[in-house]
This record gives structure tokens, sequence and C-alpha cells, in this order.
């Protein structure tokens, strides 16, 4: 059946129905028509919607696993990043681990203090000695007291090292402690010794005199003040040998480098 | 009158037996820790206790524990020098039976005046 022209379509539809709704079955004809028409229609709505949804939830679902990805990439490049942190605090080999190199460096700190207060007290208890010989001898009694105030003074501003010594005995401790959560650590994340040694290599110091930067020696190591004049001075020491360094013997060409 | 000085670190025990010298109390002995002082205390007969808390093995504050809870000791007065300055640790050795509470860093006049409150005027030296 061909479409009616378009001048004429509306107002021959109209007379069409008109005439068919004219009859009971023609008016039943028209409303199950009209009814066909509509379900056909929602049909159509629903599927498009589906389709809509179907689509929408492609992209959402392309959107969140990118999301989740990337949140994924940023983790193991943290974990990455804290694996090598962690292997570069505690670097396998002796003299090599800066926790336990912290941890002596402070005790010898507590050492040092002590040693000084010691010596500090030695010389307020001479203080005070004097002090007393002199009220013996009669000796100007202001003059004394204030002597034995000094004294005591003296006597009492030792007790830093007490004070000192426990705050560095608590950090002590918790460079323990740490060290024994990095050792932890290192045992989960399976660190080897050569991911240390990277590390290690990537934390040195950019300094140019990095290499030089020790910080005080300990006790047995350094040089002695005796050993730096000797070597300053050209001496020989007793037995004929030229000064040497305590951390290593350093020959005469060396030295003489250092002064050029 | 005998005094017994507790404290780990030799310092604080050199600074406090000179204090103690300065006035007046001379017969003095020195424990490290709070078991090292019982020990003494269990041999000798001590007028004074000056301990610091924070020891090892024992603490100053379980050597008080003990020293309170021995029938021959209970009685002996106890001083507490410490960094330990919280109100808690304060009043557990209150509550403990602490005769005095000297927070370190501390001076001689804190000390002789302490030590005057605790000592009965017998036991004071001349």
């Amino acid at each position: 059946m061909s479409a009616l022209p378009i001048d004429q379509s509306v107002d021959y539809f109209d007379a069409l129905e008109r005439a068919v709704r004219e009859t009971p079955r023609g008016q039943a004809f028209l409303n199950e028509f009209a009814r066909r028409v509509r379900s056909n229609d929602t049909d159509r709505v629903m599927s498009a919607i589906e389709q809509l949804k179907g689509s929408l939830a492609e992209t959402i679902t392309a959107s969140s696993m990118d999301v989740l990805r990337r949140e994924l990439e940023t983790m193991a490049a943290s974990i990455a990043q804290t694996r090598k942190e962690i292997a570069s605090i505690k670097p396998e080999g002796p003299g090599n681990n800066r926790i336990v190199t912290a941890t002596e460096e402070l005790d010898h700190v507590v050492k040092s203090t002590e040693k000084a207060a010691a010596e500090i007290l030695s010389s307020a208890e001479r203080v005070l000695a004097i002090a007393q010989e002199c009220k013996d001898k009669g000796i100007e009694e202001p003059l004394c007291n204030e002597l034995e105030e000094l004294g005591t003074n003296l006597l009492m501003a030792c007790s830093f090292q007490d004070l000192t010594g426990q705050r560095m005995t608590k950090v002590v401790n918790t460079l323990r402690y740490l060290e024994t959560r990095v050792n932890a650590m290192i045992e989960i994340w399976g660190i080897t010794a050569q991911d240390a040694e990277k590390l290690v290599q990537h934390h040195i110091e950019s300094k140019p005199d990095a290499h030089l930067l020790n910080g005080p020696a300990k006790d047995g190591e350094g040089v002695a003040q005796d050993d730096i004049d000797r070597l300053l001075n050209g001496e020989h020491g007793e037995t004929g040998e030229v000064a040497v360094l305590p951390n290593g013997p350093a020959s005469q060409d060396d030295i003489d480098q250092l002064f050029k | 009158m005998k005094v017994l000085v507790v404290d780990d670190y030799s310092t604080m025990r050199r600074i406090i037996r000179n204090l103690l010298t300065q006035i007046g109390y001379t017969d003095i002995d020195e424990a490290s820790d709070g078991g090292d002082a019982l020990q003494k205390l269990r041999q000798v007969h001590y007028g004074l206790v000056i301990s610091d808390w924070n020891m090892e093995p024992m603490t100053g504050y379980d050597l008080l524990k003990q020293v309170r809870a021995d029938e021959k000791l209970k009685t002996t007065p106890f001083i507490m020098v410490t960094a330990e300055s919280k109100t808690d640790n304060v009043i557990a050795a209150k509550k403990a039976g602490v005769d005095n509470y000297i927070v370190k860093p501390f001076n001689a006049a804190t000390l002789q005046q302490k030590i005057n409150s605790v000592m009965q005027p017998a036991s004071k030296p001349n």
C-alpha cells in the first residue's frame, strides 16, 4: 500500500477514522490499534533506555578500573620506595648500619659527658676544699663563702649529666626498638645485600668533602693530637717510622700530597 | 648518722655526697641501684636513704616499697631525688610511703630543706 499524498493525508485519515468509528466493530478495531501502537512505542523507549544504561555502565566500569589501576600503581611505587628506603637504613656489612652507628654515637655522648662532668666535679671539690682551708686559716670570710658558693654551683651544674644521660638513654632505647622493627621489615620484604648496597650509593651525600665528615672520633679511633703534631712537623716516631693515621698507614707521598 | 645515697649515675652520687658533707652529714655510703641498696640496708643501720627513681634492675620506687614492707627498715626516712616529675609519680611515691620528693635538677638549699623536714631533731648533725 502506498502512502497518502501529504496535502490530503490528514483530512483523508480523519474522514476514514470517523467512518470506521461509526460501527462498534470499527471502534473496537481502532481502540485495539491505538493500544498496540502505544505498547510498541513504550517497548522501543524501554529498549533505548536499557541500551543507554548498558553503555553508561560500561563507561563507569572502565573508569573505575582505571582509577583502581592507578591506585595500585601508586601503591606499588610506594611499596618499592619503602623497600628501598628500608634497605638504605640498614645495609649489610659491619659498621655500615646507620641505626647502630647512631646508637653508638649517642652512647659515646653519654660517656663523654660523664667524663666531663667528673672532671668538673673534681675541680668543684677542690674549690670547696680550698674554701674550707681558707676559712680554717682565718682568711676573709666573705671571700671564703663566695668561693664555697661558686664550688657548690659548679657541683650542682654537673647534675646536667644525669638528666642528659637519661634522655640519651631513652633515645638509644628507641633507636634499638626501631632497629628491631626495621630488621623485621627487612625479613618480610626479603631485602638483599645488593639492594642495600645500591641504595647506600644512592644516599651518599653530595658535599664534596662528605667523605671527610665523620664527626668526633670514638675512643681508640681518630688521630691523637701528638700524632697530628708529628705529622704536621714532619717528625718520625720513636722507632723512626713516619707518623701514621689510626685508620691505616699513610705513605709519606700521600702526606706530602696533602700539603702541596 | 649514716646516710645511704642510691643513684645509678656516679656523678649524681658524688654531687649528693658533697652536698651532704657541706651540710654536716659525713658518714655516707653509696649504692648504684635498689637491689644494691637493699642489701646494704639489711646489713647496716642507716638513718636516711636518698634515692633516685629510675635505676636498673631495681628502681627507687621498688626499693621504697621493699623498705616499707620490711619490719626492720620500715621507719627509715626515705627521700626520692629524681627526674621523674609527673604528678602520678609523686602520688605513687607518697602512697608507697616516701617522706619527701626532690625533682632534679635541684640545689643545695632544697636538699637541705627536705632533709631537715624528714629528720628528727636528734638525728640532725650539729
